[in-house]
Protein backbone atom coordinates (compact mmCIF):
# COMPACT_ATOMS: atom_id res chain seq x y z
CA UNK A 1 0.00 0.00 0.00
CA UNK A 2 2.85 2.33 0.92
CA UNK A 3 4.60 1.55 -2.35
CA UNK A 4 1.53 2.59 -4.27
CA UNK A 5 1.36 5.85 -2.32
CA UNK A 6 5.02 6.79 -2.78
CA UNK A 7 5.15 6.24 -6.51
CA UNK A 8 2.50 8.88 -7.25
CA UNK A 9 0.06 6.30 -8.51
CA UNK A 10 2.41 4.70 -11.02
CA UNK A 11 2.18 1.28 -9.33
CA UNK A 12 -1.57 1.60 -9.41
CA UNK A 13 -1.47 2.57 -13.08
CA UNK A 14 0.52 -0.60 -13.77
CA UNK A 15 -2.06 -2.71 -11.93
CA UNK A 16 -4.84 -1.01 -13.89
CA UNK A 17 -2.95 -1.70 -17.11
CA UNK A 18 -2.90 -5.40 -16.23
CA UNK A 19 -6.63 -5.29 -15.38
CA UNK A 20 -7.34 -3.55 -18.70
CA UNK A 21 -5.33 -6.31 -20.37
CA UNK A 22 -7.63 -8.82 -18.66
CA UNK A 23 -10.71 -7.06 -20.05
CA UNK A 24 -9.05 -7.06 -23.49
CA UNK A 25 -8.42 -10.80 -23.13
CA UNK A 26 -12.10 -11.38 -22.29
CA UNK A 27 -13.28 -9.29 -25.26
CA UNK A 28 -10.82 -11.02 -27.59
CA UNK A 29 -11.80 -14.45 -26.28
CA UNK A 30 -15.51 -13.99 -26.98
CA UNK A 31 -14.65 -12.76 -30.48
CA UNK A 32 -12.55 -15.87 -31.09
CA UNK A 33 -15.24 -18.08 -29.52
CA UNK A 34 -17.90 -16.55 -31.77
CA UNK A 35 -15.87 -17.20 -34.93
CA UNK A 36 -14.50 -20.60 -33.90
CA UNK A 37 -17.95 -22.01 -33.13
CA UNK A 38 -19.75 -19.89 -35.71
CA UNK A 39 -22.12 -18.83 -32.92
CA UNK A 40 -24.39 -15.77 -32.85
CA UNK A 41 -24.54 -14.08 -29.46
CA UNK A 42 -27.97 -13.51 -27.95
CA UNK A 43 -29.01 -9.91 -27.10
CA UNK A 44 -28.21 -10.44 -23.41
CA UNK A 45 -24.75 -11.73 -24.36
CA UNK A 46 -24.20 -8.59 -26.45
CA UNK A 47 -25.21 -6.45 -23.47
CA UNK A 48 -22.67 -8.30 -21.31
CA UNK A 49 -20.03 -7.30 -23.85
CA UNK A 50 -21.17 -3.67 -23.55
CA UNK A 51 -20.69 -3.95 -19.76
CA UNK A 52 -17.14 -5.26 -20.36
CA UNK A 53 -16.45 -2.28 -22.65
CA UNK A 54 -17.80 0.12 -20.00
CA UNK A 55 -15.60 -1.45 -17.31
CA UNK A 56 -12.65 -1.22 -19.70
CA UNK A 57 -13.27 2.49 -20.23
CA UNK A 58 -13.06 3.06 -16.46
CA UNK A 59 -9.76 1.15 -16.32
CA UNK A 60 -8.51 3.02 -19.38
CA UNK A 61 -9.26 6.33 -17.64
CA UNK A 62 -7.19 5.13 -14.67
CA UNK A 63 -4.28 4.33 -16.98
CA UNK A 64 -4.56 7.58 -18.97
CA UNK A 65 -5.28 10.07 -16.18
CA UNK A 66 -4.12 8.27 -13.05
CA UNK A 67 -6.22 6.49 -10.44
CA UNK A 68 -9.38 8.23 -9.28
CA UNK A 69 -12.42 7.13 -7.34
CA UNK A 70 -14.54 8.51 -10.21
CA UNK A 71 -12.91 6.05 -12.63
CA UNK A 72 -13.26 3.18 -10.19
CA UNK A 73 -16.94 3.99 -9.76
CA UNK A 74 -17.33 3.67 -13.53
CA UNK A 75 -15.80 0.18 -13.35
CA UNK A 76 -17.95 -0.64 -10.32
CA UNK A 77 -21.23 0.38 -11.99
CA UNK A 78 -20.29 -1.57 -15.12
CA UNK A 79 -19.43 -4.63 -13.02
CA UNK A 80 -22.77 -4.49 -11.17
CA UNK A 81 -24.63 -4.11 -14.48
CA UNK A 82 -22.62 -7.00 -15.90
CA UNK A 83 -23.39 -9.18 -12.88
CA UNK A 84 -27.11 -8.51 -13.33
CA UNK A 85 -26.96 -9.25 -17.06
CA UNK A 86 -24.86 -12.40 -16.65
CA UNK A 87 -27.06 -13.61 -13.79
CA UNK A 88 -30.32 -12.94 -15.64
CA UNK A 89 -30.29 -16.27 -17.58
CA UNK A 90 -30.66 -18.07 -14.24
CA UNK A 91 -34.10 -16.43 -13.81
CA UNK A 92 -35.20 -16.52 -17.43
CA UNK A 93 -37.04 -19.48 -18.94
CA UNK A 94 -34.56 -22.02 -20.33
CA UNK A 95 -33.95 -21.79 -24.06
CA UNK A 96 -34.87 -24.80 -26.18
CA UNK A 97 -31.30 -25.38 -27.33
CA UNK A 98 -29.81 -25.03 -23.85
CA UNK A 99 -27.51 -22.18 -22.87
CA UNK A 100 -25.05 -22.72 -25.69
CA UNK A 101 -21.67 -24.43 -25.78
CA UNK A 102 -19.87 -25.01 -22.47
CA UNK A 103 -16.38 -23.90 -21.52
CA UNK A 104 -14.80 -26.15 -18.87
CA UNK A 105 -18.24 -27.33 -17.87
CA UNK A 106 -19.80 -23.89 -17.49
CA UNK A 107 -21.79 -21.77 -19.97
CA UNK A 108 -20.19 -18.52 -21.07
CA UNK A 109 -22.60 -16.36 -19.06
CA UNK A 110 -21.45 -18.14 -15.87
CA UNK A 111 -17.86 -17.26 -16.73
CA UNK A 112 -18.95 -13.69 -17.41
CA UNK A 113 -20.65 -13.65 -13.98
CA UNK A 114 -17.38 -14.74 -12.34
CA UNK A 115 -15.40 -12.14 -14.33
CA UNK A 116 -17.73 -9.31 -13.28
CA UNK A 117 -17.53 -10.54 -9.68
CA UNK A 118 -13.74 -10.39 -9.93
CA UNK A 119 -13.97 -6.83 -11.29
CA UNK A 120 -16.18 -5.90 -8.35
CA UNK A 121 -13.67 -7.33 -5.87
CA UNK A 122 -10.85 -5.58 -7.75
CA UNK A 123 -12.60 -2.21 -7.37
CA UNK A 124 -13.20 -2.78 -3.66
CA UNK A 125 -9.51 -3.50 -3.08
CA UNK A 126 -8.20 -0.73 -5.35
CA UNK A 127 -10.54 1.89 -3.89
CA UNK A 128 -9.04 1.10 -0.49
CA UNK A 129 -5.46 1.22 -1.80
CA UNK A 130 -5.91 4.30 -3.99
CA UNK A 131 -7.97 6.38 -1.58
CA UNK A 132 -5.19 8.98 -1.17
CA UNK A 133 -5.18 10.08 -4.78
CA UNK A 134 -7.26 13.05 -5.81
CA UNK A 135 -9.03 13.59 -9.08
CA UNK A 136 -6.84 14.52 -12.02
CA UNK A 137 -8.16 15.55 -15.44
CA UNK A 138 -4.72 16.07 -17.02
CA UNK A 139 -3.59 13.11 -19.13
CA UNK A 140 -0.29 11.55 -18.12
CA UNK A 141 2.27 10.00 -20.44
CA UNK A 142 1.64 6.30 -20.88
CA UNK A 143 4.27 3.59 -20.88
CA UNK A 144 4.75 1.51 -24.02
CA UNK A 145 2.80 -1.39 -22.52
CA UNK A 146 0.08 0.95 -21.29
CA UNK A 147 -0.24 2.56 -24.72
CA UNK A 148 -0.40 -0.81 -26.45
CA UNK A 149 -3.09 -2.13 -24.11
CA UNK A 150 -5.16 1.06 -24.47
CA UNK A 151 -5.06 0.95 -28.29
CA UNK A 152 -5.78 -2.79 -28.24
CA UNK A 153 -8.84 -2.08 -26.10
CA UNK A 154 -10.08 0.56 -28.55
CA UNK A 155 -9.55 -1.86 -31.46
CA UNK A 156 -11.54 -4.57 -29.65
CA UNK A 157 -14.35 -2.13 -28.77
CA UNK A 158 -14.55 -1.16 -32.46
CA UNK A 159 -14.50 -4.83 -33.52
CA UNK A 160 -17.45 -5.56 -31.22
CA UNK A 161 -19.27 -2.49 -32.59
CA UNK A 162 -18.74 -3.79 -36.13
CA UNK A 163 -20.02 -7.25 -35.20
CA UNK A 164 -23.09 -5.78 -33.49
CA UNK A 165 -23.86 -3.80 -36.66
CA UNK A 166 -23.36 -6.89 -38.84
CA UNK A 167 -25.49 -9.08 -36.60
CA UNK A 168 -28.33 -6.72 -35.72
CA UNK A 169 -28.24 -4.07 -38.45
CA UNK A 170 -29.44 -0.60 -37.52
CA UNK A 171 -32.30 -1.86 -35.33
CA UNK A 172 -32.91 -4.24 -32.46
CA UNK A 173 -31.44 -7.72 -32.38
CA UNK A 174 -33.57 -10.82 -32.95
CA UNK A 175 -34.02 -12.92 -29.79
CA UNK A 176 -32.33 -15.95 -31.32
CA UNK A 177 -30.06 -14.70 -34.08
CA UNK A 178 -29.16 -17.39 -36.61
CA UNK A 179 -27.30 -15.31 -39.20
CA UNK A 180 -25.66 -11.94 -39.67
CA UNK A 181 -28.52 -9.64 -40.63
CA UNK A 182 -26.47 -7.62 -43.10
CA UNK A 183 -25.09 -10.70 -44.82
CA UNK A 184 -28.51 -12.12 -45.66
CA UNK A 185 -29.32 -12.21 -49.32
CA UNK B 1 -33.52 1.04 -30.17
CA UNK B 2 -30.47 0.13 -32.16
CA UNK B 3 -28.22 -2.47 -30.57
CA UNK B 4 -25.21 -0.76 -32.07
CA UNK B 5 -25.82 2.43 -30.03
CA UNK B 6 -24.24 1.31 -26.69
CA UNK B 7 -21.31 -0.22 -28.59
CA UNK B 8 -20.86 3.03 -30.50
CA UNK B 9 -20.94 5.25 -27.41
CA UNK B 10 -18.67 2.79 -25.57
CA UNK B 11 -16.10 2.95 -28.36
CA UNK B 12 -16.45 6.75 -28.39
CA UNK B 13 -15.77 6.84 -24.64
CA UNK B 14 -12.62 4.77 -25.17
CA UNK B 15 -11.53 7.02 -28.04
CA UNK B 16 -12.03 10.23 -26.03
CA UNK B 17 -10.15 8.75 -23.06
CA UNK B 18 -7.26 7.82 -25.33
CA UNK B 19 -7.21 11.34 -26.80
CA UNK B 20 -7.00 12.79 -23.29
CA UNK B 21 -10.53 14.24 -23.22
CA UNK B 22 -11.82 12.93 -19.95
CA UNK B 23 -15.01 14.99 -19.74
CA UNK B 24 -16.15 13.86 -23.18
CA UNK B 25 -15.21 10.28 -22.32
CA UNK B 26 -17.29 10.34 -19.15
CA UNK B 27 -20.28 11.79 -21.02
CA UNK B 28 -20.00 9.08 -23.65
CA UNK B 29 -19.71 6.48 -20.86
CA UNK B 30 -22.89 7.86 -19.26
CA UNK B 31 -24.73 7.63 -22.59
CA UNK B 32 -23.54 4.03 -22.85
CA UNK B 33 -24.97 3.28 -19.42
CA UNK B 34 -28.33 4.85 -20.35
CA UNK B 35 -28.48 2.92 -23.63
CA UNK B 36 -27.53 -0.30 -21.83
CA UNK B 37 -30.21 0.25 -19.17
CA UNK B 38 -32.88 1.04 -21.77
CA UNK B 39 -32.00 -1.99 -23.90
CA UNK B 40 -31.72 -4.32 -20.89
CA UNK B 41 -35.10 -3.18 -19.54
CA UNK B 42 -36.67 -3.73 -22.93
CA UNK B 43 -35.02 -7.13 -23.26
CA UNK B 44 -35.71 -8.47 -19.79
CA UNK B 45 -39.12 -6.91 -18.99
CA UNK B 46 -41.84 -9.36 -19.83
CA UNK B 47 -39.57 -12.38 -19.65
CA UNK B 48 -38.94 -12.20 -15.91
CA UNK B 49 -41.79 -13.33 -13.63
CA UNK B 50 -41.83 -9.93 -11.88
CA UNK B 51 -44.81 -7.57 -11.56
CA UNK B 52 -43.46 -4.75 -13.74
Amino acid sequence: MQTLSRSAGSGSVRINTVALGGVCAALAFVLGWQFALDARPCPLCLLQRVAFVMAGVGLLLNVRFGPSSLHYSAVLIAAVAGLALAGAPAFLPAEPGGSGPLLLGLPLHAWAFLAFGALLAYCAVMLALDRKWGDNAIPRPASLAGGLVMWLFLALALAHLALAVLECGPGTCPDRPVAYLWFRS
Amino acid sequence: MAMMLPFFTGAAAAWYALRGRRQASLWAWTLTLLALAAYAARQVAGTLPLPF
